[in-house]
């Protein structure tokens, strides 16, 4: 190695550290837990503490296993990071087994099997997720619902949590009462059903005004990130812009008819995801072209495989459909740039 | 046409002006930290030896023109374009550490100085070496010209930007273009932009500026004697915002030699946003003109050229006669007890230098740097000489950041600073697989090093030193190539010389044994001669 060396702790006037642009995100989730739990419930808390104490007691392990220091890559907060995002994603009611399952996954098959941090071509939240999906598909589309949130307590929500293992639903009628699907699985089922999804229809029979707020938080979360330069706009706003203008032309020209633009967008894990999920950097294109480039494509993604696939939302799918393309989209837009 | 377009361009954009100059992609605000300005700057006092390495700007070793115990004077060559900083006498011829990243040993000539000689020699009367002096300076015809330049090249003029770059050599192509009238076959955009840099090239630097607050009149006069050289269309000096001392004297002195001479071209003055690193030379070219210019290019092949502001002062005072013997260099740094520009003989040593401006404490308790903080490099041998590409010396309580090197996470930070719109992840990426063609195609040599990228990763890797590293690499394999390339080529007319040796013998064994071939009938012949004449001769005896 070369003698030169830039001395950056002399010209620093504060130093950047992975840890603190980790932090920085933990920060930017605070809204959107807080407003999940008003809405739902202890559970996406208890998910959250449970699927980060897991993880971080996986990353030790691995990091033991793999000889690696834990003062280097073990305090650096990628995976609370990582499996808070997994624990947001993830409905309140799963059980926690199923949670463990996915955590398993995220350090291990999302992390870990490429090396570690910054190796990972995937985002590990978003492999479990999908793991999850597939392997527990009841348990993944269940969610509270909202308006009867006062009724749960931290107590029935722990009970549930740790007896449901291996059991459908139908065991607990108490339960099936007070949950109900999102707004998009409930869309998913009429379109299965070859029912004419009319905007009122969607507006009416499922209460919207939650959801809207979680998104709203997010959103906040989101705008304090880009503030403090912890991401960049191109990903959030393309995903978004892309996401609004496909669903506008679509419910403008489209044979079948698709939910109103506002109501697409502040549904699922759109704001979420555009925001804290597509911008995570390690998966993500690297040029500002080609961040571009990638947003629009997780936008497009996961329009299609919402209105049109067999899955309620399509994010998870979107953003890892995507982040095999991020080589790619970076090559080319370094080829074309060069004249 | 590409003028009229940059007329509208600037006209309608109001770019590239002096209220607006261009922006630059990337970049860093770092608080600007002079020290010492406030003092004037003082010649420091010639040390008992100076060490002068007989190294060109190639790397190439200069045979010395000087042999052991011979008086020099100062201006005096040692080596071809290389003058003698001070009168003395050469003592040796030896292998000395020279300043420089990576340790090198070079032959340096070490000279004695004769402190005791205060009658000024004026150079160019020197026994060995005759510079020429220059009457009809302003008369701006091919030998003039030519003149000019030789006499650039005999004061050892070299860039004072830290590159050391040949100035004659710079100015070359521009100056007999001029003289040619064949500006435009040389090339295509016809704009001779000159642009003098007086942006410092990193913010705790101050050498440029010092010597702004105290020649900038003499400045002044170098620009415009370069500018009636080249016969630029623009003649731009650019001025970080920071230093407002500085650009009142320059506007002064402008001001004061418009008042003398009369000129369609004046010297423009640009105020520049003081941003790191807008004191490199293709940046400070981006900035002023908007034109990116590839590493596989030269700025000349755009009709650029960008000298130093110190250069600028160094031309005039080649043309008073004075060859390039010294600079001034900063002495600064957190941990320097007394920071001050001074003026410094090139060949004197680190050590001279700090402990006759009062900065001996610094010697033993803090790490020196040759340069600054980003551009510079930390020195352990105290006893290297400066030279022209020496700009600053400073002193720090720590040697390296401390924190350990994390994995990328691709965070795209060192992406939104880099100035010349690399990826450095990617690049980082590539070289630490030891992709190294794969780090070239993404622009590797486009990389002018300045540790933007270092100063905002948050994973605290050492970018720039992964770059150099993978330049030194390409380098090194290019070599290798071209070696094999030659060692092919040698094969091959090799076989094709025993080929053709091989082909001529068999030409010959068969033409040798087509001559045999031919033979045996002759020899027939011979022994029938042969038998007939000695029958011949037994019938004639019988006769007899």
């Amino acid at each position: 190695m070369s003698h030169v060396s830039v001395n950056t702790a002399l010209v620093r006037s504060e130093s950047p550290s992975v840890q603190r642009v980790m932090l920085q995100v933990l920060v930017a989730l605070l809204p959107g837990i807080v407003a999940l739990y008003w809405l739902t419930g202890p559970g996406v808390l208890l998910n959250v503490v449970f699927a980060c104490f897991f993880a971080v007691i996986l990353e030790c392990m691995v990091l033991v296993v793999r000889k690696k220091s834990l003062h280097g890559e073990g305090t650096d907060l990628s995976i609370v990071v990582a499996a808070s995002l997994l624990a947001l994603s993830v409905p309140p009611t799963l059980p926690f087994m199923h949670l463990l399952f996915g955590v398993l996954v995220l350090v291990l098959l999302g992390k870990h099997v490429f090396g570690g941090l910054g190796q990972n071509p995937f985002n590990p939240a978003m492999v479990a997720y999908a793991a999850l999906f597939i392997s527990f598909p009841q348990s993944m589309t269940l969610w509270f619902n909202p308006t009867e949130l006062t009724s749960v307590s931290l107590l029935d929500t722990l009970k549930f949590k740790t007896e449901v293992v291996g059991q459908t639903l139908s065991h607990y009628p108490a339960w099936d009462a007070i949950t109900k699907a999102t707004p998009l699985e409930h869309l998913r089922t009429l379109k299965l059903n070859q029912e004419t999804i009319s905007v009122e229809l969607a507006n009416h029979t499922v209460s919207q005004a939650p959801w809207i707020i979680v998104s709203a938080c997010f959103f906040i979360g989101g705008v304090y990130l880009l503030w403090r330069k912890v991401i960049q706009w191109q990903i959030p706003v393309t995903v978004i812009a892309s996401f609004a203008i496909v669903s506008l032309v679509w419910a403008t020209f489209g044979t079948n008819s698709i939910p109103n633009i506002g109501y697409s967008l502040f549904s699922g894990a759109l704001i979420f995801g555009a925001f804290f999920i597509a911008t995570d950097p390690v998966t993500a294109a690297s040029s500002t072209a080609g961040r571009i480039v990638y947003g629009t494509g997780i936008g497009l993604l996961a329009f299609i495989i919402r209105y049109f696939g067999g899955y309620p939302d399509g994010f998870a799918f979107a953003v890892l459909l995507m982040n095999l393309c991020v080589p790619t989209i970076d090559y080319a837009v370094l080829k074309l740039s060069q004249p | 046409m590409s003028k009229l377009l940059k007329k509208i361009e600037r006209v309608v954009f109001n770019r590239g002006n002096n209220e607006a100059p261009f922006k630059f992609h990337g970049g860093l605000e770092l608080a600007p930290n002079k020290l010492g300005l406030d003092k004037s700057i003082q010649t420091i006092p010639l040390p008992n030896e100076l060490v002068i390495p007989l190294l060109n700007y190639h790397k190439q070793l200069l045979e010395p023109v000087v042999s052991i115990g011979d008086h020099v004077q100062k201006g005096q060559w040692l080596a071809h374009n290389l003058p003698c900083p001070a009168n003395g006498t050469v003592r040796c011829l030896e292998e000395r550490e020279v300043m420089q990243a990576q340790p090198l040993l070079t032959q340096c000539i070490v000279i004695d100085v004769i402190v005791s000689s205060k009658t000024a020699i004026p150079s160019g009367t020197s026994p060995t070496n005759n510079c020429n002096t220059i009457s009809g300076y302003n008369d701006n015809d091919n030998s003039t010209n030519n003149l000019w330049l030789e006499t650039l090249q005999q004061h050892g003029l070299t860039g004072l930007g830290g590159a050391a770059f040949p100035t004659a050599a710079k100015l070359q192509t521009w100056v007999n273009a001029n003289n040619a009238n064949t500006k435009k076959a040389v090339n295509t955009s016809q704009l001779a932009t000159l642009i003098i840099n007086a942006a410092e090239c990193e913010p705790s630097i101050a050498c440029d500026e010092a010597l702004m607050q105290a020649h900038a009149d003499e400045i002044v006069k170098g620009i415009e004697l370069l500018k009636n050289r080249v016969q630029c269309e623009r003649c731009v000096i650019a001025i970080e915002d920071s230093k407002p001392r500085a650009i009142a004297k320059i506007k002064l002195a402008l001001e004061k030699q418009l008042t003398t001479t009369k000129t369609d071209t004046p010297i423009e003055l640009l105020t520049i946003p003081t941003r790191y690193p807008s004191g490199a030379e293709s940046v400070l070219i981006k900035i002023v003109t908007g034109q990116s210019i590839p590493k596989s290019k030269l700025p000349i092949d755009f009709g650029v050229v960008c000298l130093n502001v110190g250069t600028a002062y160094a031309v005039w005072q080649s043309y008073q006669g004075e060859p390039l013997t010294s600079r001034i260099i900063s002495l600064t740094g957190p941990a320097m007890p007394n920071p001050c520009n001074v003026r410094v003989s090139f060949g004197t040593s680190i050590e001279h230098v700090l402990k006759s401006t009062g900065n001996e404490s610094a010697l033993k308790n803090y790490t020196i740097r040759a340069g600054g903080p980003l551009t510079g490099f930390p020195v352990r041998n105290m006893q290297l000489p400066v030279s022209s590409k020496t700009n600053c010396i400073s002193a720090h309580t720590s040697n390296a950041s401390a924190t350990v090197a994390q994995p990328c996470i691709r965070c795209n930070a060192c992406v939104d600073v880099c100035p010349e719109y690399l990826l450095p992840q990617q690049l980082h990426w590539h070289i630490s697989a030891a992709n190294w063609q794969q780090s070239r195609a993404q622009n590797l040599f486009d990389c002018i090093e300045c540790g933007c990228c270092d100063v905002v990763c948050p994973s605290n890797i050492e970018l720039s030193n992964y770059f150099r590293y993978a330049k030194a690499q390409l380098l090194e394999l290019d070599w290798q190539e071209e070696q094999a390339k030659i060692a092919q080529i040698r094969y091959e007319n090799r076989n094709k010389r025993l080929e053709r040796l091989k082909a001529e013998r068999e030409k010959e064994i068969a033409f040798r044994k087509s001559k045999l071939a031919t033979k045996p009938a002759q020899g027939e012949n011979n022994i029938a001669d042969a038998i007939a004449r000695a029958k011949a001769r037994q019938r004639n005896k019988k006769k007899s």
